[in-house]
This record gives C-alpha cells, sequence and structure tokens, in this order.
C-alpha cells in the first residue's frame, strides 16, 4: 500500500527476529507505543499508528500532499 | 528457555490445508455458538498464520502477537485465546479478528483494530507465579474434588484433573485453570 502510495517505507518481520535482535525491536516498539501491537506503524517518526487502519493511514498521506 | 531455529521453516503452507483448517474451525465455531469472520479472504490468511506459527513454534499462537516459542509462555494466546470472548463483547472482534461477533456476521457491525488487552511479559509472569503458589496451597489444603475452568470459554467441571479437551470448545487441558 505505501508502494501504491508512492511513501517511502522500511519494515521488520519482528517475529523472524531472533534473540537480541528481537529483544531490541520489541523494546523500540514499546517506547513508541507503550505497548506489543502488530503492525505497529510510526509515520514520520513522529506518530504512531496501532493496527492496520487503512483509511487513517490514507488519509495522513493525502492531507502531507 | 528454548527457541526453535527459526530459519529452519522448509514447508510451505499449502491452500488445501488452508482450506481444510477453514472449513474445520467454521464448523466448531458454529457449534460452540462463535463465528468466524464472514470476511473469508482475510479469514484464510490469519488461518495461513495460525498453520505456519504451528509449524514454527509447535503450537497455534495468535498470528497477530509475538510468540516467545515457550507454549508454557503462550498459554493465553494460543488460538482460541484467552481474551477472544471478552474482546468480542467489547469491540466484535477477537485481536487478530479471526472470531467476531453474530452483530458483525448479520452486517450490523464492523471490525476494526482494536488494543492489546495481554498484560506485558512481566505482568503476566507475576500472575503465572501467584496462580502456581495458589494451585500449590490448595492442593495441600482441599481434600474435595478440585473445580477446573477453561480459560478460553468459561466450562467448569469437577474432578482430579482437567479433561486432555475441553468438550466445548476443544482447547487442549493446560489452558484449564483451577477454579476451586
Amino acid at each position: 500500500m505505501f508502494k501504491d502510495l508512492g511513501v517511502e517505507y522500511s519494515y521488520v518481520d519482528v517475529d523472524l527476529l531472533q534473540g537480541k535482535d528481537q529483544e531490541e525491536a520489541v523494546a523500540e516498539i514499546m517506547k513508541w507505543s507503550g505497548t506489543q501491537s502488530f503492525p505497529t506503524i510510526v509515520l514520520d517518526n513522529k506518530k504512531v499508528m496501532l493496527g492496520f487502519k487503512e483509511n487513517d493511514i490514507r488519509d495522513y498521506c493525502d492531507k502531507k500532499k | 528457555m528454548t527457541r526453535k531455529n527459526k530459519q529452519s521453516e522448509q514447508k510451505e503452507i499449502g491452500q488445501q490445508d488452508i482450506d481444510q483448517t477453514y472449513n474445520k474451525l467454521k464448523q466448531d465455531a458454529e457449534e460452540g455458538g462463535h463465528y468466524l469472520n464472514p470476511d473469508a479472504d482475510f479469514t484464510k490468511a490469519l488461518i495461513s498464520g495460525l498453520l505456519m506459527n504451528g509449524q514454527r513454534y509447535g503450537y497455534w499462537a495468535c498470528p497477530c502477537r509475538l510468540a516467545s516459542g515457550v507454549r508454557q509462555e503462550d498459554l493465553d494466546i494460543i488460538c482460541p485465546c484467552d481474551y477472544r470472548d471478552i474482546d468480542i463483547n467489547q469491540f466484535n472482534a477477537c485481536f487478530c479478528g479471526l472470531y467476531v461477533s453474530n452483530d458483525v456476521v448479520k452486517g450490523k457491525e464492523k471490525t476494526s483494530p482494536i488494543p492489546e488487552r495481554r498484560p506485558n511479559f512481566e505482568e503476566r509472569k507475576k500472575r503465572r507465579e501467584m496462580k502456581e503458589m495458589k494451585e500449590k496451597k490448595e492442593q495441600t489444603t482441599l481434600p474435595k474434588l478440585p473445580i477446573w475452568r477453561c480459560t478460553v470459554c468459561g466450562y467448569l467441571c469437577a474432578r482430579e484433573e482437567a479433561p486432555d479437551i475441553c468438550p466445548i470448545c476443544k482447547v487442549t487441558k493446560d489452558r484449564f485453570e483451577k477454579f476451586m
């Protein structure tokens, strides 16, 4: 979807990480949202969104245009 | 703590397996008064995740949560999870959306992502330890038959040990807790 929107993105499959890498990824998620929820999406390094709320993401990207 | 090597996954989840599991879960759900999400494509994607977790961990960890790989630590998120019914009551769907309320099936309500109800790791550990202590204590003081409660559907039975499989919702013995 981000591709369709022409938005730059990167992602991590946290469940496929192991050991320390996974702990670090989880700590990062907890830092953003205070909870462990998937997907956790961070927009522009400031807004965090939990769960795949397609309409909300599209709205956010539209507003930026 | 043992962790399965996640790199050693080989088998792809076949469409036939997914369809068979879908039909089985749908039938079980309806017999037990629950409802699978009517969006079949979405539901089958979740089932594919469940089957993948079955291969990866040896149990059906919720596909929308992070499993530890240690069954004892993940008992509460083995599908159907301990939080399913309360989430359906409050939000019309379970956390991952595999199970929904009757209102969603009828088209009266829609599903959307819901907040995580599962306590964090430390809190879960504390609760497990408290439960174990309580059960140990009761074992020495209670002479009569214990009552076991299924943490998924609430089924109660008084017998020496919990049943191997819950006769109502079909979850395994380790999903029971001592109720009295």
